[in-house]
């Protein structure tokens, strides 16, 4: 029965094996340009951690390796796409359309057999691959996450862990399931692309801030002791901040006065027209910005998943995906058993 | 070439002898063997449209079967029903005295050569068998390996380069490696050349009267199958209009010509057809019970029937125009066949 599967999806598999092949080469030589950069800059002479103690090297080490980072992450991003279009959608659709289930059917085999035998080989397949392209990616990764811990922001986060192999198996069951419903291979192949990308940014929009009730931390500003030149000095944000979700700077009053930390120039004239007054007298800059931000209340309002939560999330969110695809494959065969040939 | 076409023609009309022999022999025991296809108020719709509905069917043992009608008729759908690919809307099939939608050991006993014959085009023929191999615990292909040898059908060669005659030999071949005791084919021979036909039609005989399987052909042409069917089952827009043994079917049916307007002939069970030309009037009939197959009235003429106009007959006895789901040319296919009334 393995022999008939591997018979089957060979061309498929060692196609996959290829492409998996070349990315993990591909990964493989980018990872050590940054670990060469990463040397050249310093950073592995920094002490831990690297973006406090070397925030000049850092900056530079981000500026010289985003465009290899712009590359892989959409690249990996893509490849549980590209599983579903080329392993699940096929996968049954094929078999439907050339009339080909008929042949396989009249054996002495169960569909439900023949089902799980055909998708047990590509699932265990993708299972493989992700776990290896996983080892890959955070090998390639553990640079950029020591000069700045990243492993919980969206991108990143996907790439590591439990992720990969959780997002491939559901894109092969959505492919697997589409193929089922509408039995033609073109259509299946659009319904699991844009299923797949639905449900994909809809997990990390919608489902993922909310896994745990994320942490809610308001930080007050510093206030005008210190403050430098008439730039306002911002406070320190929790240290244990993974996943931000939402950091804004408010008012006592309740108005958001920015997204982020601190305000922007524009900002500051508009909520203290006095300021802008003084700016060519630091002493008075400075003392009009305090003034201001002491009348203003400010404060920065943080809601952000702790990084310890890093592995509970992967979990939930492998796990999610997991069911999500054992249901499509389990709607699958349910459906080909009921349904004449 | 023509020295081939000759010796196939022999051996073919050879094993037509040899079947209708044997069946004579079971005949004359008396006892009907149990069917080896049964349908009961078998039905089954497409969402609001019947594709088969009241069909009662049965089908001896060790039969060759022609299963006719125009092409949306349901003879997929029967057969398909047959095979265990679908499961009755209402009524039941069983086949070998089980539940074939059911029972997938029963299925390892069905044999299946659907219609267009599929196969997975990117298998050598080597890996189509071993694909059968793996998933048939019944499984003797050293008889169907000879014969693809025989046939110069190369075992390394990809399914998908064969020609179509070759090809529905490989898909006849993992069918009867599977020693099915029925065997059920969808159209075998609608895309091949006379030649295949031919060849194609031999190794079906060659095992049905090896291994005594049943065998069922659909076509909408009668007469591809005619020479070599002893049971015809005729199906028009989801009904069962006929079904019996050739031969009976023949005896029980004839042509009749008489003056017109004079009724029909005494011992006349139905009248199917009826052609008046103002002076004479040709009917096709069937006659009354086993004991009186005979007309008694001098005014008519009497001739046997000959088996497409048989079932031109029961076609056209329900139905004044044209073929379901089909182009006006359908219907002329069946009807000008080559030996019209000359069945030997």
């Amino acid at each position: 029965m393995i022999w008939v599967g591997w018979r089957q999806h060979r061309a498929a598999l060692i196609g996959g094996g290829a492409v998996l092949a070349a990315l993990i080469a591909f990964l493989v030589i980018s990872g050590r340009e940054l670990r060469s950069t990463f040397e050249r800059l310093g950073l592995d002479r920094c002490n831990a951690p690297i973006a406090d103690a070397c925030p000049e090297a850092v900056s530079q080490f981000e500026r010289a390796t985003t465009g290899g980072t712009r590359l892989v992450v959409p690249l990996v991003l893509a490849v549980p796409a590209l599983v579903g279009i080329f392993w699940g959608a096929p996968l049954i659709a094929r078999e439907l359309e050339q009339g080909t289930h008929r042949f396989a059917w009249t054996q002495s085999v169960t569909r439900r057999r023949w089902f799980f035998t055909k998708v047990g080989l590509l699932v265990a397949a993708t299972v493989v691959g992700s776990l290896l392209l996983t080892l890959a990616l955070n090998w390639w990764a553990a640079p950029l996450n020591d000069a700045r811990p990243q492993q919980f922001e969206a991108g990143m986060f996907d790439l590591l862990g439990l992720a990969p192999l959780g997002y491939g198996v559901l894109a092969l069951a959505l492919g697997v399931a589409a193929g089922t419903f509408t039995r033609r291979l073109v259509p299946a192949l659009a319904i699991t692309l844009v299923l797949f990308l639905g449900v994909r940014v809809g997990t990390v929009m919608v489902l993922r801030p909310h896994y745990m009730a994320p942490v809610h931390t308001t930080v007050a500003f510093p206030g005008g002791e210190g403050s430098d030149g008439g730039r306002l000095q911002t406070p320190a944000l929790p240290s244990d901040i993974g996943w931000g979700i939402a950091i804004r700077t408010i008012s006592s009053q309740g108005q958001v006065m920015s997204d982020g930390v601190g305000l922007d120039y524009d900002a500051v004239i508009t909520a203290c027209p006095e300021a802008a007054t003084a700016p060519a007298n630091p002493a008075l800059a400075e003392a009009a910005t305090a003034a201001c931000v002491r009348r203003l209340g400010l404060y920065v309002d943080a809601v952000y998943q702790p990084a310890d939560r890093f592995w509970r999330f992967q979990v939930t969110e492998a796990g999610l995906n997991l069911a999500f695809a054992a249901a499509c494959l389990g709607a699958s065969v349910w459906w080909l058993q009921r349904r004449r040939a | 070439m023509s020295g081939l076409d000759g010796e196939v023609d022999g051996r073919l009309d050879g094993r037509v002898d040899g079947r209708a022999d044997s069946r004579m022999g079971g005949g004359v025991d008396g006892r009907a063997p149990a069917p080896i296809l049964r349908t009961v108020g078998l039905g089954l719709a497409y969402r609001s449209r019947w594709a088969l509905r009241g069909c009662d069917l049965e089908v001896p043992g060790g039969r060759v079967v022609a299963l006719v009608g125009p092409n949306g008729a349901g003879k997929t759908t029967l057969l398909h029903l047959a095979a265990g690919l679908m499961r009755p809307t209402e009524g039941s099939v069983e086949v070998l005295g089980g539940d074939p939608a059911h029972d997938v050991h029963l299925i390892g006993r069905i044999g299946l050569v659907a219609q267009d014959v599929p196969l997975y085009r990117s298998f050598t023929v080597a890996d189509t068998l071993r694909f059968g191999r793996h998933l048939n615990p019944r499984w003797g292909d050293g008889p169907v390996l000879e014969r693809l040898d025989e046939l110069a059908i190369p075992l390394d060669q990809k399914v998908g380069s064969l020609s179509g005659g070759q090809r529905a030999q490989v898909a006849l071949a993992v069918a009867l490696a599977k020693r099915p005791e029925l065997l059920l084919l969808d159209e075998p021979l609608a895309s091949l050349d006379p030649l295949a036909r031919r060849s194609l039609l031999q190794t079906l005989m060659r095992a049905a009267a090896d291994g005594g399987t049943t065998i069922v052909l659909s076509s909408h042409l009668l007469a591809e199958l005619e020479r070599v069917c002893d049971h015809l089952v005729v199906v028009d827009r989801g009904r069962l209009l006929l079904a019996g043994d050739i031969d009976e079917l023949l005896e029980g049916h004839a042509v009749a010509i008489g003056p017109s307007g004079s009724g029909s002939p005494a011992g006349v069970d139905a009248v199917l057809d009826e052609a008046d030309d103002g002076r004479v009037t040709t009917m096709t009939v069937r006659l009354g019970g086993d004991a009186g197959r005979t007309v008694i009235d001098p005014r008519w003429l009497v001739q046997p029937i000959g088996l497409e106009e048989l079932v031109l007959a029961y076609l056209g006895s329900r139905v004044d125009d044209r073929w379901p789901g089909d182009g006006p040319g359908r219907a002329p296919d069946l009807a000008v066949g080559e030996r019209i009334g000359g069945r030997r």
